[in-house]
Formats: C-alpha cells, sequence, structure tokens
C-alpha cells in the first residue's frame, strides 16, 4: 500500500503547545496503518457522485448529507486518536486548544497533512473561532468542479459544498469533546481560491451531564 | 474473588456493555430492571467522584481511578471523550500492592486495543444505539481477560 501523500507544510515550532502537537503528530503519522491517497480520493468523489445522483437537483440536501457523513466520522475519530495517544495527558479541554491539536497532530495523523492556524477575534476579546488554513486538500487531488457547481447559477443558487465532509468531521468530533461548533468551508482551491480555509466558530459548551436516562422525575 | 463484573459506559450514562462474571447464585440481583438500576447508581457514582474531585483538586487532572471498600473494588479507565470503563472486583489478598497499575493499565488496554479497534470501526456500531452484540467485543474481551492474572 502506497503511503499517503504527505506533503508536510514548514511546521513553524513556536510555543510548547505547537511543538508539542506538531511531534505528536509526526510521531502518530508513523505508528497508524496507511492506505492509498489515490484510492482514498477517487472514492470519496465517486460517493460524492452518486450522493448527487442521488437527490438530483438539490444542492443543500447534498451538502447537508456530506455533512452527516462527515458528523458521523468524526463522532469515531476521536476515539481513535485518544487510543492511539501515548501519552496519557489530556490534549485539549478548552476551544482554543483543539485549534492546534486538530491542526498539527489530527490532520497528520489521519490525512498526512498540517494545517495553520488563525485564531479570530472575537467580540469583547473572547476569541470563540479559528480557520484552519490548508494549502492542499488530499480528498480533492483529482478533482474539477463542473461550470454549474463553480459558482451560482443565480441570486440565493447554493453552492456545491465538495469539501462539507471536513466540516462534518470537526463537528462530530468536537461534539463527542462537549463543544458545539459550526464549521463553514470558507474557501476552496476548488473554486479558484489559492488556500482552503476552514472557519471553526463555537456555539456553545455543552455541559458535561447524564443523558434523559436520568434526569429526575 | 477476582472479577465480578466489567462495564463500559459512554457520555450520557448509557450503559455500552456490561457483562458479568464469577458464579451466578453469588449475585443476589438477578432481575434486568434491577440489574439496569445498579448500573445506573454506578455510572452515578462514577460521575459523581468526578465532579467532586474536579472541585477539590487544585490541579487540572481529574481522572478517577480506583475506588476501594471493605469488600471490594472498582477500577475505572476514563477517556476525554466521556467514555468509562469500568471493572468491578474482589482483588486477592496476596496480590502486591501495584496490582492496581497493572490492573489501570489493562483497562486502558482494552480501550485503546480492544474497544477501537473491534467497536468504533465496526460498520454496525452506531454510537447513539450501542449495538455491541454485533461486534465480536464480547469474544475479544474474554480472550484478553482470561489471560489476566488478576482475573480469576
Amino acid at each position: 500500500m502506497a503511503s499517503a501523500a504527505a506533503s508536510s507544510t514548514s511546521a513553524v515550532a513556536g510555543g510548547s503547545n505547537k511543538g508539542a502537537a506538531i511531534a505528536t503528530g509526526s510521531a502518530l503519522w508513523n505508528r497508524v496503518p496507511k492506505a492509498n491517497a489515490e484510492l482514498f480520493a477517487l472514492t470519496y468523489g465517486a460517493l460524492v457522485t452518486e450522493v448527487l445522483r442521488d437527490f438530483g437537483d438539490d444542492i443543500n440536501a447534498v451538502n447537508e448529507q456530506l455533512d452527516k457523513m462527515g458528523h458521523s466520522m468524526g463522532v469515531r475519530c476521536v476515539d481513535e486518536y485518544l487510543a492511539k495517544l501515548s501519552t496519557a495527558a489530556p490534549p485539549c479541554s478548552k476551544f482554543l486548544d483543539t485549534a492546534e491539536v486538530l491542526a498539527k497532530s489530527a490532520f497528520k495523523m489521519f490525512l498526512g497533512i498540517t494545517a495553520d492556524v488563525v485564531i479570530h477575534e472575537g467580540t469583547e476579546g473572547k476569541e470563540d473561532s479559528y480557520s484552519l488554513i490548508m494549502t492542499d486538500n488530499p480528498l480533492a487531488i483529482f478533482v474539477e468542479l463542473p461550470d454549474q457547481y463553480q459558482s451560482p447559477a443565480g441570486e440565493g443558487q447554493p453552492l456545491l459544498e465538495y469539501n462539507s465532509l471536513y466540516c462534518g468531521l470537526i463537528r462530530g468530533a468536537l461534539e463527542m469533546l462537549n463543544m458545539r461548533v459550526e464549521c463553514k468551508f470558507v474557501k476552496s482551491t476548488l473554486r479558484g481560491d489559492d488556500v482552503n480555509e476552514i472557519k471553526v466558530a463555537l456555539k456553545e459548551v455543552v455541559a458535561e451531564g447524564a443523558g434523559a436516562e436520568y434526569q429526575e422525575e | 474473588m477476582g472479577v465480578h463484573s466489567f462495564l463500559v459506559f459512554d457520555r450520557k450514562g448509557k450503559t455500552m456493555f456490561a457483562k458479568r462474571y464469577g458464579k451466578a447464585d453469588a449475585e443476589s440481583i438477578s432481575d434486568e430492571a434491577q440489574l439496569e438500576e445498579q448500573r445506573k447508581l454506578v455510572f452515578g457514582m462514577l460521575f459523581s467522584l468526578r465532579e467532586v474531585i474536579a472541585s477539590l483538586s487544585p490541579s487540572e487532572e481529574t481522572a478517577l481511578h480506583t475506588v476501594q471498600t471493605g469488600a471490594s473494588t472498582i477500577h475505572n479507565y476514563e477517556t476525554n471523550s466521556g467514555m468509562r470503563v469500568a471493572v468491578y472486583m474482589t482483588p486477592n489478598p496476596m496480590a502486591p500492592p501495584s496490582e492496581g497499575d497493572t490492573i489501570c493499565k489493562s483497562l486502558e488496554h482494552i480501550y485503546k486495543e480492544l474497544w477501537v479497534q473491534c467497536v468504533i470501526r465496526s460498520p454496525l456500531y452506531r454510537p447513539t444505539e450501542g449495538n455491541i452484540n454485533a461486534t465480536n467485543f464480547e469474544q475479544k474481551l474474554d480472550d484478553y481477560l482470561v489471560a489476566q492474572p488478576w482475573f480469576r
């Protein structure tokens, strides 16, 4: 099995947190079994084609379906990631910590790439959103979007978001860590931008509580 | 002596997996509803203890490892994603005091290797429904536990 296309971006190791995440990422990357990158990308492409065929013209439904798939993947990826960590220290409990861990450690482990983190200044000095910048996208290495999906046909027409999987993935993963977030794919190389950018915004920190079975009657 | 039961809870307190070992006639509760209540109580205890630790402890570490009573012990391994693996056992009085550590390491191994490999990766597993019987987790777990020296 060929190893996935691992184009490592130049990892700037500033601050101990970043350095630790990068080191963990590389260590994890060495430990996981690899699959063929082309197979992965082509399978995803075939999957998107199928979903498009199922839903026809309803682009919103297609995006939603891809997002849902990503979500169920993310829910499982968290446990996989935690299991592969050899150190017992909890990697992140606060929202901003997840940025570094996601970009350097988790993306490296699962996709073989690292991403850069840009933290947005929120209102009242509260920083509750960040962007992950990826220069290459292993899911879309052979993909060209046809014109009808590149730009909206008219006002208010939805765009096909090919990379909805990432959004769902991050959403699902962070949900397992008690954080409800909203993810959006802001910039995409498939649509002519120079980088891929995922914006992650924290909506609320779900209180750790027991489920419905434990509610007082 | 030995292990009485093995439990896996998820974030919300649902019992994902529960198995009783040892002699069945030694168990006083055999009714299904009561068993379910008992498991909920165990989860509630683990959960509440974790909250207490979080408020008492000066550091960030909130993991609960062991609860020891006169009769028996519960060993516990928690993850960031909220999964708890707990084993309820009566320790062998001849066991070395470091046995607790080996058991915790075993629980960690059970989570990392067996749970992730068998359950998370299984296409038949849904986090909300928790149908563990469709996977081979129980089989692998039994094989692993039988090989452990503290399991009898």
